[in-house]
């Protein structure tokens, strides 16, 4: 049988747990971390950053420091929820092809 | 003298059938002695793994601990500048025996002045607009970053200097 994970996707923090000897393991990230920031960042020189890293110079490069992103998951980019989180965030958004939330990372 | 030979040809079906269901619990239990060992042996495996991140967590722990005083010693020599004062001598020793310490669990700082960036090693807490200087220089290092056995233990929180 492969192997079942279980993602805790958090809006500050996630988890990733694999099954294993019939009991759910938390994974740790290369420093030690059982929690990671929900946090990715495109350094740059456009090296892709993820967790702790990407949260550790998101000062630094805001505009492509993406945070907080499952607040868009599932809402329409006209909604009133969404344009009052585009506001105070750093990074630019713009509304999908479907009405939904994209969000510009780098050049794309 | 034929019904001894039927006899005979009875047991030694029997004897053959006895046999074969031997062999086949001696398969079974050679099975699952072989699947009791090998699960006995993945079972020392990974408490050995766990043992050993536990001491390393453990080592990790305290030593952070032990860092939050190392810069409470490392603030007041910085602010009381006054180095004749008794009192900042003895912080001074007691902050030194503090260091050897942690250079004794290989613990050592790293220097973040004048260095660029780098989120491996650093946490930007602030951003200063200054053309003149190199983008993504640091500036300011506001709390010293520290290794344990050469793996970042704590980033240095660093004031770094942004063109736009």
């Amino acid at each position: 049988m492969g192997k079942v994970i279980g993602i805790d996707l958090g809006t500050t923090f996630s988890e990733v747990a694999v099954f294993q000897n019939g009991q759910p393991q938390i994974l740790e990230s290369g420093e030690g971390e059982r929690t990671i920031p929900s946090v990715v960042a495109l350094s740059k020189n456009n090296e892709r950053l993820v967790g702790t890293l990407a949260k550790r110079q998101a000062i630094t490069n805001p505009q492509n420091t993406v945070f907080s992103v499952k607040r868009f998951i599932g809402r329409r980019f006209d909604d009133k929820e969404t344009q009052d989180d585009i506001k105070t965030l750093p990074y630019e958004t713009r509304q999908s092809a479907n009405g939904g939330v994209e969000i510009k990372f780098g050049d794309k | 003298m034929a019904e001894p030979e039927q006899k005979s040809t009875e047991e030694e079906l029997k004897e053959s059938s006895l046999v074969d269901t031997l062999k086949q619990q001696a398969d079974d239990y050679l099975k699952g002695w072989q699947t009791e060992r090998a699960n006995l042996l993945n079972y020392q495996r990974g408490e050995n793994e766990r043992i050993s991140k536990m001491l390393i967590l453990n080592e990790r722990n305290i030593i952070l601990e032990v860092l939050s005083v190392v810069d409470s010693f490392d603030l007041m020599i910085k602010t009381f500048k006054d180095e004749a004062n008794e009192y900042i001598q003895g912080a001074k020793l007691i902050y030194d025996q503090l260091v050897n310490f942690l250079n004794k669990h290989n613990c050592t700082s790293f220097e973040s002045l004048n260095q660029i960036f780098d989120p491996n090693l650093h946490e930007a807490i602030e951003t200063i607009e200054d053309e003149t200087k190199e983008n993504h220089l640091i500036i300011a290092e506001i709390q010293k970053g520290y290794k344990l056995n050469d793996v970042v233990l704590r980033p240095a929180k660093v004031k770094v200097i942004i063109n736009k």
